[in-house]
């Protein structure tokens, strides 16, 4: 007589870790740690300049991950953005001064603004698609700048708005030293709202949409909402990137946001390569960055048309591309070493 | 009235010359070079340099300054060749050149408006209620001349119809022994060429500082659009109409901003009407 040994049952260990409720707090915990250490550092360790350059940077992430949002995952090219980014800068100058609001609520209320304003050129972007859109865009961010900034009621005339007003959450906006933690802070968040974005159904819908709108459509994807909510998304960030540019420079006048630097936002989206927004952010630190730390004088207005340039002739894939090739590259070593060392 | 037409017509024509530029490097490969008028400017302040400063004789500086603005324009569409299937990709590369060619100017020739003496300051025809000076008749005559060539010229030169069957289908006319490729250089070069007449014959009625060209930009692109980016007589109607209105406008009112409000308005209703004048080319 033969005992056969009891049955065990097989645990499929996978099934069981995939089936366990994720916590929701669990991924977190890296990128909050490292945002932590990042203010405490931009809190201590930024010298005057360098905290200037921080919060300019601060404001070209928050423009250029709507914009990233907008071009490489809805597929709609628009080349005026500095006219939302300007328009937003305005709105909150004027909620902060006419209304007299706390700063941050005008900051939010002038993204708003902004995101209103985008309603204009998303509309009649539900018809024209493509290339026509970008020469449409172009055409109403000159309009914008020649007309719209040249009204008194929005942009005060000749000498433009001062926002006398600086208490930003108990932090001096007008002091880059100070309003660096708060400005990086929105940063961040902008990054991390556009990260979710992009990782749930609707970043997929809009993926589909930009690939292919009439198969997107027969699966039951409402296109139009989709195109409209990828340009009121990019409007919203645009604005707050204006309004923060505003706040930290006390006022707001139309020479702020010339509608030919449209072109740096472009620049840092292409260079930074469709996918994730990991490569448009380090594009727009660097196109930020690069020229204050070298310290290049007058080359400095070069940089992004160049960047723009030499990203569409040689680099079409952008730094996410140029990532990913570097990960299959170490892949492929490591395997190599891996075959040698057995 | 009479100024406001005679100031129209000349304003007009300059914006018809500016956008044949497009129409022709659209009709032939489908593809919009957004640094049109930065090649137009560099090409304005050759001439500016040469006439204003070196004192030379009009015509050859005029001459120089064309052929700068030709080369220019060929060494762009050199540059970007590899990319002139995608017409997107062609659009910001020629956006990135033309704020290279912008910071190479601010860089050479500095931000402060230069100020360029009108050619033949004793000449003025007045006929009826109308009066131009010797600048404007050149404006327009060269419009005429440009229009009239560029009909003949496609109607009855060899390359004109080589120029025209490559627009119809760039294959077929590689089947028929057409290089494509020198085709559409020589579309960019002539191109660029009539950017930079257009600078040079607008330089005396405006301030010349790095962005007088972008002035233009708009409302050549808007002729070059209501034309359908395809007939150049239909452009230069376009253009000449555009002119006309936006001398009323600057009469009756001085708002600021109003004609590119007004052309905006007008690009957007013509591709929301017309959608088929672009992006549909190779239907």
């Amino acid at each position: 007589m033969s005992i056969t040994p009891p049955v065990t049952e097989e645990v499929d260990h996978e099934a069981s870790v995939a089936a366990m409720p994720t916590s929701w707090w669990r991924p977190l915990i890296k990128p909050l740690i490292l945002s932590a250490m990042l203010l405490w550092w931009a809190a201590n360790m930024f010298g005057e300049d360098h905290a200037a350059t921080a919060v300019d940077a601060a404001a070209v992430i928050c423009t250029v991950c709507g914009l990233h949002l907008l071009i490489q995952w809805s597929g709609q090219v628009s080349l005026g953005h500095m006219a939302i980014v300007g328009i937003g800068g305005f709105a909150t100058a004027n909620l902060a001064v006419e209304q007299e609001l706390p700063l941050p609520l005008a900051l939010l209320l002038g993204g708003f603004c902004a995101m209103l304003a985008t309603v204009a050129i998303g509309l009649p972007a539900l018809r024209i698609r493509g290339f026509a859109l970008a020469i449409t865009t172009l055409a109403a961010a000159t309009a914008v700048s020649a007309y719209l900034f040249r009204q008194d009621w929005l942009a005060g005339g000749s000498l433009g708005i001062l926002v006398s007003n600086s208490n930003f959450f108990g932090f001096d906006s007008q002091e880059p030293t100070s309003f660096v933690v708060p400005a990086l802070v929105v940063a961040l968040i902008v990054m991390f709202i556009t990260m979710k974005i992009g990782h749930s159904g609707v970043g997929n819908a809009l993926r589909m949409v930009a690939n292919d709108d009439e198969v997107a459509g027969s699966y039951g994807i409402n296109v139009g909402t989709h195109k409209l909510a990828a340009f009121l998304f990019s409007g919203f960030v645009a604005g707050i990137g204006g309004g923060l540019m505003v706040l930290d420079l006390g006022r707001a006048t139309p020479e702020m946001f010339p509608a030919s630097e449209s072109i740096v936002f472009v620049a840092a989206v292409l260079m930074g390569g469709a996918g994730s927004i990991r490569g448009p952010v380090i594009a727009a630190i660097a196109l930020v960055a690069v020229p204050e730390f070298l310290d290049i004088g007058h080359y400095e207005e070069l940089v992004g048309a160049l960047g723009l340039l030499l990203a569409v002739r040689f680099v079409p894939e952008g730094i996410n591309g140029q990532h990913e090739h570097m990960v299959e590259r170490v892949a492929s070593v490591k395997a190599k070493l891996r075959g040698a060392s057995s | 009235m009479g100024s406001v037409i005679s100031n129209g017509l000349t304003n007009g024509s300059i914006y018809a010359i500016v956008a044949f530029g497009f129409v022709l490097i659209y009709r032939n490969s489908g593809v919009m070079n957004f640094a049109h008028p930065q090649i137009g400017m560099i090409g304005a302040f050759l001439f500016f340099s040469l006439w204003v400063e070196q004192s030379w004789p009009y015509l050859l500086a005029a001459a120089c300054g064309v052929g700068l603005s030709a080369l220019v324009a060929l060494a762009s569409r050199q540059l970007l060749a590899p990319q002139e299937g995608n017409p997107l990709n062609m659009l910001l590369g020629t956006l990135g050149i033309g704020g290279v060619l912008t910071w190479y100017a601010l860089d050479t020739w500095d931000a402060n408006p230069q100020f360029v003496p009108r050619v033949a300051p004793g000449v003025t025809v007045e006929f009826w209620d109308l009066r131009f000076t010797g600048a404007a008749l050149l404006v327009i005559g060269a419009l005429v001349v440009v229009t009239v060539g560029a009909g003949l010229f496609y109607r009855y030169a060899k390359t004109g119809l080589a120029l025209r069957s490559v627009a119809n289908d760039p294959l077929a006319a590689t089947y028929m022994g057409i290089n494509v490729e020198r085709m559409s250089s020589i579309t960019w070069a002539a191109s660029g060429a009539l950017a930079g007449l257009a600078g040079v014959l607008v330089s005396p009625f405006i301030n010349m500082d790095p962005f007088f060209m972008s002035l233009l930009f708009l409302r050549a692109l808007t002729a070059a659009l209501l034309a359908g980016m395809r007939s150049l007589p239909l452009t230069a109607l376009a253009g000449i109409c555009i002119g006309l209105v936006e001398a009323q406008l600057i009469r009756e009112t001085n708002t600021p901003g109003l004609t590119e409000l007004m052309l905006v308005i007008v690009i957007i209703a013509a591709l929301l009407l017309r959608p088929q004048s672009l992006g549909r080319r190779t239907a």
